[in-house]
């Protein structure tokens, strides 16, 4: 709105205002995505802050997304053979669809989702704290291009980790949904493994570490650019907060259908 | 080079108008700042002083008018080529705007270690003068949680002279000082502006140090100019808002 009123209830009027401003938001985005991507692949390079964000990101997460898809994984398992016994009599698909399920969606989007909320959220608030506390600004005056200080280093850092917390994710969550039907259903490990390849390949986990760059890939664009966009206050903060972590779980879902339909064209 | 700017300018503002959407902050400001001068600009809040600054070095850009730094007009130039016009100018925020995650050192350190191929021993003794020269000692080491708000003034202080800048802007640099702070800061300024011998320009609310330090004042008000001169051609004003402000000077 650029800071000034417009009080009307003319919805035609209304709704002018309302495109001007959603297509200035797109603009400042998709301006911050080019300056982030042109100063990605030209130097200087910062890789001892790439590999500290990604330590943040990635060692730092790994921990709580593998208890999380874990879980997930366990009550895939109980609930798809709870329905299955009821609809065809037996539980033998269970393993099949659950790695299905698993790799093709869970391992990828449960670990987006955490990533979102534990490093997107932190981020949103760290950019909307240096914004309102002048620190960008002085950035700027030392010479220092904030996107290439601030957006670069967490833009690789976030995409590597996604790569990795998303093979990591799905390997574990498939051990874990081999334990529970272990335990719970009677399989034996090599009978789930067995059972689980006539469903699933290897390339169904690279599709998962495409699906986890690039939701690694938005987290930190969105957290930057609600971030840069804060206006003053703590309000001002938990508001730039929120609303990076709704965009990038909303954009997180729209990524993962763009990228299922395309990859059912390989299946 | 403009061959119409007076060669001694080092800031130069030629009616610049600032709009925010349908607001109006500056309109149509024109002023110029002598090489060496310390100008004070004083205004009651909102009134577009802070917005002034950010246009001198690119933070904001005018919507109309001409700025000119150091003789080259630079209101319309890309924000790649505005980096040797701030390299000119160094700039102390309203907030101390040190960076958080760094030490004092490094936080002093930063600017020379990205313009300057020096080795840490230069850099530390270049730290430790600039930190000298704003009073503070013994606290290289220490994070900017750890310090008190009125040292992170001075470490901000410090890091913007680090550099050598040739034009020093200040942004209400005693808000939120006691009066003891206030008049070490103010008394800094007007040091290191001579030391340094820089072109100044500070943005307050306090008349009393602008008539002790300022070589010249500017009062704005609604986006206008509305009395400048020197301390003592100030004080003979009548306009009612520098009345006031002259008024509060002499009751502090």
């Amino acid at each position: 709105m650029n800071g000034e009123q417009r009080l009307t209830w003319n919805p035609f009027e209304m709704l002018g205002f309302w495109l001007i401003d959603a297509w200035a938001a797109v603009y400042d985005f998709l301006s911050l995505l080019a300056q982030t991507l042109m100063a990605t692949f030209t130097p200087p390079f910062r890789f001892n802050d790439t590999l500290k964000q990604f330590y943040f990101v990635a060692n730092q997460s790994v921990l709580i997304v593998c208890f999380c898809v874990t879980s997930a994984a366990a009550v895939t398992i109980v609930e798809s053979s709870y329905h299955m016994k009821l609809v065809i009599q037996n539980d033998s698909l269970v393993p099949g669809f659950a790695a299905l399920l698993i790799l093709r969606e869970l391992g990828s989007v449960v670990m987006a989702l955490l990533i979102t909320s534990r490093v997107g959220a932190g981020l949103a608030a760290e950019v909307g704290s240096m914004q309102i506390t002048e620190q960008v600004d002085a950035l700027k005056m030392l010479g220092i291009n904030p996107i290439r200080f601030i957006v670069v280093p967490r833009f690789v850092a976030c995409i590597a980790a996604g790569v990795v917390l998303s093979v990591v994710a799905n390997l574990v969550c498939l051990y874990g949904a081999m334990l529970v039907s272990t335990w719970k259903l009677g399989y034996t490990p090599g009978g789930f493994i067995t059972a689980m390849q006539g469903f699933v390949h290897f390339r169904d986990l690279i599709f998962a570490a495409i699906k986890g760059a690039a939701f690694g890939s938005v987290i930190p664009l969105f957290s930057c650019y609600f971030g840069f966009r804060c206006q003053s206050g703590a309000e001002g903060v938990g508001l730039a907060t929120t609303n990076s972590v709704v965009a990038t779980s909303v954009s997180v879902i729209v990524i993962d259908f763009c990228l299922t339909y395309v990859f059912t064209n390989f299946y | 080079m403009n061959s119409n700017m007076n060669p001694k300018s080092m800031i130069s503002f030629k009616n610049i108008v600032k709009r925010f959407g349908t607001r109006t902050i500056l309109k149509g400001i024109s002023f110029d700042v002598a090489e060496g001068e310390i100008l004070f600009v004083l205004g009651t809040s909102g009134t577009g002083k802070s917005v002034l600054l950010k246009n001198i070095v690119g933070l904001l850009r005018p919507d109309e008018g001409e700025i000119w730094i150091d003789g080259q007009e630079v209101s319309r130039i890309p924000e790649d080529d505005y980096l040797p016009v701030r390299k000119k100018c160094g700039m102390v925020f309203q907030h101390p705007a040190l960076f958080d995650s760094m030490t004092i050192y490094d936080n002093v350190a930063f600017g020379v270690r990205r313009h300057e191929r020096l080795d840490e021993a230069a850099i530390s003794e270049r730290v430790t003068r600039c930190l000298q020269l704003v009073n503070l000692a013994d606290v290289e080491d220490k994070m900017p949680g750890q310090i008190s708000y009125g040292m992170q003034k001075r470490v901000s202080l410090a890091r913007t002279v680090a550099v050598g800048p040739k034009i020093l802007l200040f942004d209400e640099p005693t808000t939120g000082l006691d009066p003891v702070t206030t008049s070490a800061v103010n008394q800094l300024i007007k040091d290191l502006s001579r030391t340094l011998k820089t072109t100044s320009m500070v943005v307050s609310h306090d008349m009393r140090c602008a008539l002790e330090i300022a070589d010249r004042i500017m009062v704005l008000d609604q986006g206008h100019i509305i009395a400048q001169g020197t301390p003592e051609e100030l004080k003979q004003s009548a306009h009612p808002l520098v009345r006031d402000f002259l008024d509060e000077a002499v009751n502090a």
